[in-house]
């Protein structure tokens, strides 16, 4: 079975070169351009995996994988991207299946590495 | 720049997948391919696969006049109407797509003469789709490189930041510049200063035995003459200075590493298949080889910094030591017993520098005590005890005003305490003394039995060790005494008779 990954940023530079590097590398691949896009996707494909941006119109990463969290049996690992400097509080990520979180401009391997990583684990367990 | 060919055919001559069943199934047209030579080219879909038949006599004029003009054809015949379209990628044709039609009637014509305009200008416009997709997708794996570089140098700059070895620095940098740049492997070489060897790191597969690589650098080096050049080499076969090494090196990148006094290291990229280096691949090393020489000279001056002050401190210690014969080396076997139990606990690398410092400067305040007192033979006097138990504060106060060393200097004054509270200066409990006050302690107190003093011989080891046992929880603290007992105390002790651990001041 092919690993689906859903990638949401509402800069289609960042999802562009994400959904290359992922595509690339065998995975599939949705996109979405902002916060709610990637949440109706989500409910509707159900992915192994988001990466998400943490500021987008509509909904935030971080409450787009709150809300996801809430409403599907299971919790979709993911990746937040945020711009660089750009602080986040861990209290609010340690309830929520965030794995890593990556400032841009972040390096494409590293993060085809992290969703690498977090699959095999999951494909293990 | 590699282009993707996931939307091309495998011919790599620009028919987009499907694009002759989209015409088909749009506006009823079976449209062909054709080389510029006139050959049928093959699509990857079912529908664009050659016809079964031969062109007719029509398209075949049509599709060569097309590729030779560069420019669209129409040409009609009695009973039919042929078209050929030049098609390619940025303006550039690369085939040709022809349809012909055949007509009923004279009356169907103009009706066919509309259909093959709609059917070029659906060629036209899924051509300019595939374009800028072939273009979105070169920008994406650009826009991908650049990411990684960006990510590489701020990466390589925070590690600057960091006081780590240089071996682990050079490694974390040739595993991302080799991941980075593709090349098989990312080499750092550092020739030795006054004939030590040269260190070398290696990351990713090396393609030629690792004893050739200071003779490669040497030659590598003789190449790189000017500051911060760049040698890009696509063709290492036909360099006469590489010709050793033909076999294994097709392509290199090497900068030079500047190590100060004149003498050079090298970073290298070696073997990229299929695609040669380039001044990108260059820019990369050498800013990574530039900020690898700003760490390896500043880690320089640090040790050298670090060294003078070690020294200086011995000094300190030495005159000490000169006024009082019996304590010869004893501040130096206080600091490598002390060092030894912080090891043990085990605390980490800082802690164990302060520790091995506190152990050299616990007695620096006996600087203050007279030397009648230092030099007794028998037993001192309350009064004479009370001044020499002065020697804590004191070191304390010569210590003041060095915030770097305020931890050495809280152990300095507490080193006399004991944990159930019965020690000076302060009668501090447990862990209210500071952690190396605690250490020092029992190395000072052990080092004090198991050498000659003027009060008394020099105690064998087993019974030192019977003392800080039967002491343990009341002078000392528990886990100190539990991690200085995990200590190899003959060896240690041994080492100490042996080789005096500083020369001592000789006493005339």
């Amino acid at each position: 079975m092919t690993c689906k990954v859903l990638v949401a940023d509402d800069d289609a530079y960042i999802t562009n070169v994400v959904a290359r590097k992922l595509q690339n590398a065998g995975l599939d691949v949705i996109v979405a351009m902002d916060g709610r896009e990637a949440y109706e996707r989500a409910i509707a494909e159900r992915p192994d995996f988001l990466i998400t941006d943490l500021q987008m119109p509509g909904m935030s990463g971080l409450e787009l994988s709150a809300r996801l969290t809430a409403e599907l049996p299971e919790p979709i690992p993911t990746i937040l991207l945020t711009a660089k400097g750009f602080e986040i509080d861990r209290t609010d990520t340690d309830h929520l299946p965030i794995l890593h979180v990556m400032s841009k401009p972040f390096s494409p391997r590293e993060l085809l590495d992290n969703v690498r990583g977090a699959v095999e684990i999951g494909a293990l367990s | 720049m590699s282009v993707s060919s996931t939307t091309c055919s495998p011919d790599a001559v620009g028919v987009p997948d499907g694009f002759a069943d989209r015409i088909r199934d749009r506006l009823g047209v079976a449209v062909a391919f054709y080389r510029l030579d006139g050959t049928p080219v093959a699509g990857t879909h079912e529908h664009d696969r050659p016809p079964a038949a031969a062109p007719s006599e029509v398209v075949t004029r049509l599709v060569r006049e097309a590729a030779r003009l560069n420019e669209d054809r129409l040409a009609g015949a009695s009973d039919g109407l042929a078209a050929a379209w030049p098609i390619g990628l940025r303006g550039r044709p690369r085939l040709v797509a022809a349809a012909e039609l055949t007509l009923a009637g004279e009356t169907e014509r103009p009706m066919a003469s509309r259909l093959l305009a709609a059917v070029g200008e659906t060629l036209r416009a899924g051509v300019a789709e595939a374009d800028a997709r072939l273009q979105c997708d070169s920008l994406a794996e650009a826009l991908s490189q650049s990411f990684e570089e960006i990510s590489l140098l701020h990466n390589v700059g925070d590690m600057l930041r960091v006081t780590r070895p240089v071996k682990g620095m050079l490694e974390y940098v040739c595993a991302e510049l080799r991941e980075t740049t593709g090349a098989e492997a990312a080499v750092a070489y550092l020739p030795g200063a006054d004939g030590e060897a040269a260190e070398t790191v290696v990351c990713g597969c090396l393609p030629l035995p690792a004893s050739d690589l200071p003779d490669l650098f040497d030659k590598l080096l003789d190449g790189l003459d000017a500051e911060g050049n760049v040698l890009i080499n696509n063709h290492c076969r036909q360099s006469p200075s590489l010709a050793r090494f033909s076999k294994a090196l097709g392509r290199l990148v090497a900068v030079p590493v500047a190590l100060g006094e004149g003498t050079r290291g090298a970073m290298a990229a070696l073997n990229r298949p299929g695609e040669e280096f380039g001044s990108p691949d260059a820019k990369l090393i050498r800013s990574s080889a530039n900020a690898s020489a700003v760490f390896i000279e500043n880690r320089r001056l640090y040790n050298e910094l670090h060294q003078m002050m070690l020294s200086l401190v011995r000094a300190l210690v030495s005159s000490v030591d000169a006024k009082d014969p019996y304590t010869c080396g004893h501040s130096e076997r206080v600091a490598i017993t002390s060092r030894e139990i912080a090891r043990q606990l085990p605390l980490d690398g800082e802690l164990i520098e302060q520790v091995y410092m506190a152990g050299l400067l616990h007695d620096i305040g006996k600087i203050g005590t007279p030397e009648a007192i230092l030099r007794k033979d028998g037993p001192l006097q309350p009064e004479e005890r009370c001044i020499i138990n002065r020697h804590t504060e004191i070191g304390g106060h010569i210590l003041s005003g060095i915030p770097k060393l305020e931890p050495v200097r809280e152990a300095v004054i507490h080193h006399h305490e004991r944990v159930d509270g019965n020690g000076y200066p302060a009668g501090l409990k447990g862990d209210a003394i500071p952690q190396l006050a605690r250490i020092v302690a029992l190395a000072d107190a052990f080092d004090a039995m198991t050498s000659t003093r003027p009060y008394r011989p020099m105690l064998p080891l087993e019974h030192a060790v019977r003392e800080v046992q039967r002491n343990k929880g009341t002078q000392f603290d528990a886990a100190v005494v539990e991690a200085f007992f995990r200590l190899d105390l003959n060896r240690l002790t041994q080492q100490f008779a042996q080789e005096p651990a500083t020369p001592c001041v000789a006493h005339v």
